[in-house]
């Protein structure tokens, strides 16, 4: 898998970064478990200050996309990415809403896609 | 000793045998040896210069683009090119370290020379290319650049050795290796045995050859350790073009190292076989001239056969294969 950063992009390097990172984890180009590179060799590869990379690397560990495991280095959340964990979470809880209301399923699913047009 | 010793043979024939001196003989050995040294070393000075002048650099890009398939952007030859002289010129001195090496272990100056029999081609050859490969790979490092882009790539999940050589080339170091650490212990084994009778300067060779088998096999082994820090240490840092050169040139000292395993290591195991056939006792004479013709003649079409098998295959064009095939020159 590899990460690009444009130098023309309004987007800042960092969130370049993280976007990309998310994305693989998301699609499982990077599976669980993956070791990410080190912050100083990503940054050196990447011409980009550590601070940098390493801002990336933290916020994907806040958004539990990653885990730092001290000398071991960065590596992919074991448990898969958080965004799809949540989001799955928000459906079943959806789920569980709408049957307990006594909602039919094809008229659940017009309501999300209304909501999801707003 | 003098010179012009008249022999008469059986028909009455009266034929003069010129006879030289040792001191004569020896002495014009290691002129010519001198004259060899020099030669090498003056060829390997002008590699040395040639490496500044912008036409042989261009060449040298041109031809490594050929060989690995791969297209040079514009804007990358410059930092290209630099690299590549840089390698050249590492290779130069790493070969210059080698062949001193070469120097001290055979010592021609001395009489007589020491002797690692069988052994010494390929130890020889094992150490010169050694330093050359070294030395082209610390030339390479001191090397770096960045080439000015639009966008900068770096790469995430590693590769290993299989995205870099071709299966072909692994295989044949590999057997290489293994033919390399088992015939020569084979030799040690039968050298060893009671009735075991082979000539001592050949005998001479067991303990060396051994030791070269080992270290083919060594060197194989921590191949992948190897690729793993080359390419974690890209030569050109910027866009994907720039990311798939250094993949290029990673790959390239890997397949040269597969290639010197394959050649120290075969010749290794294969002299050790033929020395095998020397060993039996004097009454299996016929026995063993067959065992070593055979054995020389086999390993040759085997050399032969290997060699045409692997190249048959376009590995110096995996990488682009298998990793940048969007960078290709001839698409395939």
């Amino acid at each position: 898998m590899l990460v690009t950063v444009s130098t023309e992009s309004a987007t800042p390097p960092y969130e370049q970064i993280r976007v990309q990172v998310r994305d693989a984890v998301a699609s499982g180009a990077l599976a669980p478990g993956a070791k990410l590179p080190p912050v100083r060799r990503l940054a050196e590869d990447l011409g980009l200050a550590v601070n940098t990379v390493a801002r990336a690397y933290r916020e994907l560990e806040a958004d539990g996309v990653v885990e730092t495991r001290g000398r071991n280095g960065t590596v992919v959340s074991p448990h898969g990415d958080a965004t799809e964990r949540a989001a799955q979470q928000a459906a079943t809880a959806y789920v569980e809403t709408v049957r307990r209301l006594g909602v039919a399923d094809d008229h659940a699913r017009a309501l999300i896609d209304a909501a999801l047009r707003t | 000793m003098t010179a012009g010793t008249h022999i008469i043979d059986r028909g009455g024939t009266s034929t003069t045998v010129v006879e030289i001196p040792s001191e004569v003989f020896f002495t014009g050995m290691l002129v010519a040896l001198a004259a060899g040294g020099v030669a090498v070393l003056t060829f390997l000075a002008l590699t040395f210069v040639r490496t500044w002048r912008p036409a042989t650099r261009e060449r040298l890009v041109n031809r490594h683009a050929l060989r690995a398939n791969l297209v040079v952007p514009e804007e990358l030859r410059p930092a290209l090119e630099h690299q590549l002289a840089m390698r050249v010129r590492g290779g130069v001195l790493g070969g210059l370290v080698g062949l001193t090496s070469v120097l001290m272990l055979v010592r021609p100056w001395e009489f007589p020379p020491p002797s690692l029999g069988l052994a010494t081609g390929p130890l020889s050859f094992g150490l010169a290319f050694l330093g050359t490969q070294v030395g082209a790979i610390v030339g390479g490092m001191l090397a770096r650049r960045s080439m000015p882009s639009r966008a900068v790539v770096a790469r995430v999940t590693p590769i290993s050795l299989a995205d870099l050589v071709a299966p072909a080339e692994r295989r044949m170091a590999a057997v290489a290796a293994c033919v390399a650490v088992a015939l020569p212990a084979l030799l040690l084994v039968v050298l060893s045995l009671p009735l075991a009778d082979a000539p001592e300067s050949l005998a001479l060779s067991a303990a060396p050859l051994a030791f070269l088998g080992l270290a083919a096999g060594a060197l194989y082994l921590t191949l992948p350790a190897i690729a793993d820090r080359l390419a974690r240490r890209r030569a050109l840092l910027g866009d994907a073009a720039a990311l798939a050169w250094s993949d290029a040139l990673t790959a390239q000292s890997l397949r040269d190292l597969h290639w010197a395993i394959a050649y120290v290591g075969g010749v290794a195991g294969l002299s050790a076989l033929m020395v095998i056939g020397t060993a039996v006792p004097d009454d299996s004479a016929v026995a063993s001239t067959i065992w070593i013709n055979v054995s020389a003649y086999a390993s040759f079409v085997l050399l032969l056969v290997t060699v045409a098998l692997v190249l048959v295959r376009s590995p110096e064009r995996h990488v682009q294969r298998t990793l940048w095939p969007e960078f290709a020159i001839h698409p395939q």
